[in-house]
C-alpha cells in the first residue's frame, strides 16, 4: 500500500464536494466507527463484545465504499473532513482520534473501491488500537498500516524531508570534444571489418544456469522463513560475543565488556532478566574460552558482572528468581527456608537493579507467583509506579492472564478512586473464582463499603463470596439489595444452601427490610405453629423466619418472636427465646 | 559548431527554422522550381556556414539549437509551429545540416516533405530518408517515442526519492558521527517511501544505482546498495515489513566507517597493516557504535547483522575472521553481494576507473558459492540482469544502447530493455529511445543483436546520464 506525498490534492483524495446523501451517510459510517472502536478499546481481543465490535466495523466500512465508491477522508488536528466538510471533530482535542492520527503524520486516508470486509476490519484495528499494538521502537499507526500491505488503502503522510537539491553526479564528465568521433570511429570500425561482426549472445545453457529451480525455490524458502523466525535480540546477543571472542587490544575489549555491561543493566531495568542473564552467560563463556587474555582483561569482564546484580552473579540471581517464579521449562520451586531466603535475597536484589516505570513488569513478576508476601511486595512496588491516569492499570484488566489480572485488580483496588468502578463490571462476572473475589475487594475498597456492585455477588456460585457480600451489605446498611435478597430467598435453588448461610441471609433481610418484611416472617413462624410444615423443613423455614425477625428488631418483630415461644416445637420455642435474648430493639432496649 | 554566444546562435537557428518552415510551405504549395527556393535556400547556407553547421531539434514543443533552446516571441512563433508540426508528420527528431551541404540534396528533402502526406509518422521518415539518399551533409534524425506522463512522474518521484534518502543516510552518518543519536524514525519513513516506490517501479531507481560520486562515495554507495538489496528483495518476494528491514540494514551497512579517519578511506595508494587493520574493523566498529546508540531494540538488532555480516563471505573467507562458523543470514547475503557490486562498479579515489557492470558481475559469479551464496546470486544476476543496469552495448546496426532493465525471462535474459543512445553511424541522439533486445522484424530475425561490451571509460563516458 503506497503512500503519497502530500501535494494539493494528492492522488485517491476527493476534495470535490460531495452530494448531501453521501455525506450523511459518511457521518454516520464515520460516527458508527468511533463508536465501534471505543467498545474495543474497553474489551480485551479475545472478549466477544471485541470481536462483534471489530466485525461490525469491518462490515459497515466495506459496505459503506461498496457502495457509495471511495472514501477519502482528510485528517486536521482536531476534525476529519470529506468532501471538504468535517464529518467528524473530536470531543477532546488532546485524545481525539483525529487527533493522535495526525499527529502521527497522517494527513489523509482513502478506501478505495474493490475493499473488503478482512482489509477493512484490519484498518479499523490499527486505527482503534494506534501503538499498543506496536511492536517495534517508534512504530506509529503509520508503519502499522504500512506493514498491514492493505492494497486498497492509500495513506497522506506528512511529508519530512522534502527532497533537496538536484541529482547531479560531482564528477560529471563533460562531453569531450572526442567523444562523437571516438562513437563514430568504433561504429565505422564495426562496420568496416571484414567479417560481420560476432553476436554475444549466451545459449540456452548457460542461460540455464541462472534460471531457478523448484530446489533453488524450496532452498530459498526455507531461507526466509528462517529469517522471520530469528530472534533478534538472541541474534545481538551472539553477535556480541562473536565480537568480545576476536577482540584482541585490550583497550577494544575493554569497551566491548563495558557495552555488555551497559546492555545487561537496560534489560534488568526493563525487567528482562531472561535476556541480561543471556549476556551475562555470553560474557562469562568468552571470558572462559580465550586463553589469550591477559589478567588485567580478564579481571576487567569479571568485575562487569560482579558490579552487576548488587554484587551477586547474574547467574545466582537468575538461579533465585527461577525458583521464586519459575522458568519457561520449571515451575516455582521454594523446599526451604534456606531456599526461601535465597530467593527473597534475589528479589530484593533485583527489585533495586528495576528501574522501569512500567508497572505492568512487576505485576507480571506478580502474577507468576503464589506466594502472598512476595506478591504483597510486588503489589507495592506496582502502585508507586500507577501514573495519575489509571488507563494502563485499567487496561490490564483486559487481560487473558487471570493472575495478572488479579495483581491489576488488587492495585487497582488500592490506588483507584469511584470514577475507576466501571471497569469491574466484566469482572464480577469473570468465570475465575479469584478474578471475582479480587474484583469484589477492590470494589469495596475503593467505595469505602458498600456499592451496588457488590449486590450481584449475593447470587455469586461460589459461598464464600456470597457471605463477604452479605457481610458487606449489612455492614453498609444497603436497603437497596432486599430485592436481590427477596429473590434468592425465592428461588428453588436456596433450598440447597447451607442452613448457616441461609439464616445469613434472612437476617440480612431482616437487618434491611425492617418492619416491611416482618409480616412475611410472621407468616412463617405461624405456619409452623399450626402444623402447616411438617418435618425438619418446617422447623428450618421457621428457624429462618426467627433470623429474620431478629434481624429486624423492631418491636412487632418482637411481639411476633414472643409469640414464637408458644411454639409446640421446642426447637422453635427456644429458638424464639434465643432471639429475643439477643435482640437488641430498635428502642435501643433488650428484649 | 564554432564558439557562437548563446544570442549569436538563437539569430541563426531561428533563421534556419524559418527558412525551412518557408521552403517546407513554398514545395507544399508550388513544388520544387519556384523562383523563392534560390535566397531561401542561401539563407540557410549562410546560417550553416556561420555556426559551422546547424542541429534543429524538437523535443516537448520547443525547438534547440544544439543544447540551446530558442525562445519563442511573435515573430518567430508560426514558423515554430509550423516546423515542429512538420517534424511530427514524418517523425523527425532533428535536422543537421553541416557546412558544405549540397543544396540539391536540402531542396531534395524540402521538396518530398512538403508535397508528402504519409500514411504514418515513420513512413514519413522513410521517404525523407529516401530523399536524401546518402548526402554526409544533412542528416535526419528520428524523433524518440514521446514519454507518457506517468513516465516522466516515475522518473522524478525516483530522483526525489533517491534525494530524499540520500538526505536520510547523511543525516544519520553524521549524528552518529557526533555521537548524537541513531535517528532511525525518520528513516524508516523514507524507507517506506523507498519500499513503495520500488515496488510500483522497480526500473528507475535502480537506474539511479549508476550515479556514482566519489566525492560523497559513502552516501551513495549506501543509498545504493539498498537500492540494490531492495531490488533483490523484492525479487524473492518478501513482505513490505521484512524489505524495510532489509532496507534499513542496508543503508547503514557501512556505520562503521564513520570511526576510520577520512584520510585512511579516501587513500589514493595501497593500505598498510595498520590500515588494512582499521578498515577490517569496520564491520565490528558498526555493531558496536549501533549497539551504544540504539540499544538492543529489534531494529537495531537488523542492522547490527547488516553492518557484522556484510564482508564475511558467504563460507567465512571474508572478516571479520571468527572462531566458528556463523551462518549467514539471508539479509547478510543480500547485503554482501550488493555491497560488492557497488564498490566495484564504483570510481574511488584509488581506482578512476571501476569496473563495468558485466564485468563485475563476472568476478562474483567466479565467488558463487565461496563468497557468495549460489543461490542468492542467482536471484541477484535475474534482477540487475546477465546485462546489468548501465551497462553499455554495441549492436550490429552501429547503435550503441545503455541497459536500463533487465529481461524478465531468463531465457531471454541476454535480450534486456536499451537505451539507444547513437544512431547507426555513431551519433549521439539527444533523446535517447528505449527498446528491447527482443524486437523482431520481418522473417522473425533480432532486429538488434548485441555485437561486444563497451567499457564507457573508453569514451570517457559517464551512463548515469541516461538514467538522470
Amino acid at each position: 500500500m503506497p503512500s503519497q506525498p502530500p501535494t494539493d490534492n494528492p492522488a485517491g483524495m476527493d476534495t470535490e464536494s460531495l452530494d448531501a446523501d453521501t455525506l450523511k451517510a459518511i457521518r454516520d459510517l464515520v460516527g458508527h466507527l468511533l463508536r465501534s472502536m471505543k467498545t474495543m478499546r474497553l474489551y480485551a481481543q479475545t472478549n466477544t463484545m471485541y470481536q462483534r465490535a471489530l466485525a461490525d466495523t469491518g462490515t459497515r466500512l466495506a459496505a459503506h465504499v461498496s457502495e457509495y465508491g471511495p472514501l477519502s477522508l482528510r485528517i486536521d488536528r482536531e476534525r476529519m473532513l470529506a468532501g471538504g466538510e468535517t464529518v467528524h471533530q473530536d470531543d477532546d482535542p488532546k485524545e481525539g482520534l483525529a487527533f493522535r492520527l495526525y499527529s502521527d503524520g497522517l494527513r489523509g486516508l482513502t478506501f478505495k473501491s474493490g475493499l473488503d470486509e478482512v482489509e477493512a476490519r484490519t484498518a479499523m484495528q490499527i486505527i482503534a488500537e494506534g501503538a499498543s499494538l506496536a511492536t517495534g521502537e517508534d512504530d506509529d499507526v503509520i508503519t502499522l498500516l504500512w506493514n498491514a500491505e492493505l492494497d486498497h488503502l492509500l495513506m497522506d503522510v506528512v511529508d519530512d524531508d522534502p527532497p533537496q537539491g538536484e541529482l547531479v553526479p560531482t564528477h560529471k564528465i563533460e562531453k569531450p570534444d572526442e567523444r562523437p568521433q571516438k562513437l563514430a570511429q568504433l561504429v565505422k570500425a564495426q562496420a568496416e571489418a571484414p567479417e560481420p561482426p560476432k553476436r554475444v549472445a549466451y545459449g540456452a545453457d548457460v542461460l540455464k544456469v541462472f534460471t531457478l529451480t523448484d530446489r533453488d525455490g524450496a532452498y530459498l524458502d526455507d531461507l526466509m522463513r528462517r529469517e522471520q523466525e530469528v530472534d533478534p535480540a538472541q541474534d545481538l546477543v551472539s553477535i556480541l560475543s562473536d565480537v568480545l571472542t576476536i577482540e584482541e587490544n585490550p583497550d577494544e575489549f575493554a569497551d566491548t565488556v563495558g557495552l555488555f555491561g551497559t546492555l545487561i543493566t537496560d534489560f534488568l531495568s526493563q525487567g528482562n532478566l531472561p535476556m541480561a542473564a543471556s549476556l551475562g552467560r555470553g560474557l562469562v563463556s568468552c571470558v572462559a574460552s580465550r586463553k589469550d587474555l591477559t589478567t588485567a582483561m580478564k579481571e576487567r569482564a569479571m568485575k562487569e558482572l560482579l558490579t552487576l546484580g548488587g554484587g551477586k552473579p547474574l547467574a545466582a540471581l537468575e538461579e533465585g528468581l527461577g525458583l521464586l517464579f519459575g522458568t519457561e521449562d520449571t515451575e516455582p520451586t521454594i523446599t526451604s527456608p534456606a531456599k526461601r531466603e535465597q530467593t527473597m535475597s534475589a528479589l530484593n536484589t533485583y527489585l533495586t537493579l528495576l528501574r522501569t516505570t512500567n508497572l505492568r513488569t512487576y505485576l507480571e513478576l506478580a502474577s507468576r507467583t503464589s506466594d502472598g508476601q512476595v506478591r504483597d511486595m510486588l503489589c507495592d512496588h506496582a502502585v508507586r509506579m500507577v501514573p495519575e491516569s489509571h488507563d494502563a492499570l485499567t487496561g490490564l484488566l483486559l487481560e487473558l492472564n487471570t493472575q495478572l489480572v488479579i495483581c491489576a485488580t488488587d492495585v487497582l483496588g488500592r490506588v483507584g478512586n469511584t470514577s475507576d468502578l466501571l471497569h469491574f463490571g466484566s469482572l464480577t462476572k469473570s468465570p475465575d473464582v479469584n478474578v471475582r473475589r479480587a474484583a469484589l475487594e477492590a470494589i469495596t475498597s475503593i467505595a469505602g463499603g458498600s456499592h451496588p456492585q457488590v449486590i450481584p455477588y449475593l447470587a455469586d456460585p461460589d459461598p464464600r463470596l456470597r457471605r463477604r457480600a452479605l457481610g458487606i451489605i449489612e455492614k453498609g446498611q444497603m436497603t437497596e439489595a432486599v430485592g436481590m435478597l427477596r429473590e434468592i430467598a425465592a428461588d428453588p435453588g436456596f433450598g440447597e444452601w447451607e442452613i448457616a448461610e441461609r439464616r445469613a441471609v434472612f437476617f440480612a433481610l431482616g437487618s434491611l427490610g425492617k418492619d416491611e418484611l416482618v409480616p412475611m416472617f410472621n407468616r412463617k413462624l405461624q405456619g409452623v405453629k399450626r402444623g402447616l410444615f411438617g418435618g425438619t423443613k418446617g422447623e428450618d423455614d421457621a428457624l429462618l423466619a426467627i433470623m429474620g425477625l431478629k434481624g429486624a428488631a423492631t418491636e412487632s418483630a418482637r411481639q411476633a418472636l414472643e409469640a414464637g415461644k408458644a411454639c409446640p416445637s421446642e426447637k422453635v420455642a427456644a429458638a424464639c427465646s434465643g432471639a429475643l435474648r439477643d435482640m437488641t430493639v430498635v428502642t435501643g432496649e433488650k428484649a | 559548431m564554432s564558439d557562437l554566444d548563446e544570442r549569436e546562435l538563437q539569430a541563426l537557428g531561428w533563421e534556419v527554422a524559418r527558412q525551412l518552415f518557408v521552403l517546407i510551405r513554398i514545395a507544399r504549395t508550388h513544388g520544387a522550381n519556384n523562383e523563392a527556393w534560390g535566397p531561401a535556400l542561401g539563407k540557410v547556407n549562410s546560417a550553416v556556414k556561420q555556426a559551422d553547421g546547424i542541429a534543429l531539434r524538437a523535443v516537448d514543443g520547443a525547438l534547440y539549437v544544439g543544447d540551446v533552446r530558442l525562445k519563442v516571441d511573435r515573430e518567430n512563433y508560426t514558423a515554430q509551429e509550423g516546423v515542429i508540426r512538420a517534424f511530427g508528420t514524418h517523425c523527425v527528431g532533428a535536422v543537421e545540416i553541416n557546412p558544405g551541404f549540397d543544396a540539391m540534396d536540402l531542396k531534395n528533402l524540402l521538396t518530398t516533405w512538403g508535397s508528402s502526406s504519409p500514411p504514418t509518422p515513420e513512413q514519413g521518415l522513410e521517404l525523407l530518408s529516401g530523399a536524401l539518399g546518402d548526402g554526409e551533409g544533412i542528416h535526419l534524425v528520428k524523433a524518440p517515442k514521446p514519454k507518457s506522463e506517468e513516465q516522466k512522474d516515475s522518473r522524478h518521484m525516483a530522483k526525489a526519492i533517491y534525494i530524499r534518502t540520500l538526505t536520510a543516510v547523511e543525516d544519520v552518518m553524521e549524528s552518529v558521527k557526533i555521537n548524537q543519536a541513531f535517528p532511525l524514525k525518520r528513516s524508516k519513513r523514507v524507507m517506506q517511501r523507498l519500499v513503495d516506490n520500488l515496488l510500483a517501479d522497480p526500473v528507475n531507481l535502480l537506474g539511479l544505482t549508476n550515479l556514482r560520486c566519489y566525492d560523497e562515495y559513502t552516501y551513495h554507495h549506501s543509498v545504493n546498495v539498498c537500492v540494490l538489496s531492495l531490488s533483490v528483495g523484492r525479487r524473492l518476494g518478501l513482505p513490505k515489513p521484512m524489505l524495510a528491514h532489509l532496507g534499513i540494514a542496508s543503508m547503514f551497512h557501512d556505520l562503521g566507517k564513520s570511526r576510520i579517519p577520512v584520510d585512511v578511506l579516501n587513500k589514493p595508494g595501497e593500505f598498510d597493516d595498520h590500515e588494512w587493520d582499521m578498515i577490517r574493523r569496520h564491520p565490528v566498529y558498526g555493531v558496536k557504535t549501533i549497539v551504544k546508540l540504539k540499544g538492543a531494540d529489534e531494529l537495531a538488532s537488523r542492522v547490527v547483522t547488516g553492518s557484522f555480516e556484510h564482508h564475511m563471505g558467504y563460507d567465512g573467507s571474508g572478516y571479520p575472521k571468527l572462531p566458528r562458523q556463523r551462518t549467514m543470514s539471508l539479509y547478510g547475503r543480500i547485503i554482501s553481494m550488493c555491497d560488492c557490486y557497488d564498490a566495484m562498479t564504483s570510481a574511488r579515489v584509488y581506482n578512476r576507473t571501476p569496473a563495468t557492470p558485466e564485468r563485475a558481475l563476472k568476478l562474483m559469479l567466479s565467488k558463487s558459492g565461496k563468497a557468495f551464496d549460489s543461490v542468492m546470486m542467482k536471484v541477484f544476476v535475474n534482477t540487475i540482469g546477465i546485462f546489468p543496469v548501465g551497462t553499455l552495448l554495441l549492436l550490429d546496426t552501429g547503435e550503441i544502447g545503455v541497459v536500463f532493465q533487465a529481461n524478465e525471462d531468463p531465457a531471454q535474459g541476454d535480450r534486456p530493455y536499451v537505451r539507444m543512445i547513437t544512431d547507426t553511424h555513431g551519433r549521439e541522439l539527444d533523446t535517447p529511445e528505449e527498446v528491447s533486445l527482443t524486437e523482431t522484424i520481418a522473417g522473425g530475425k533480432f532486429r538488434w543483436n548485441i555485437t561486444r561490451i563497451l567499457d564507457p571509460n573508453d569514451l570517457e563516458m559517464d551512463v548515469s546520464e541516461f538514467f538522470l
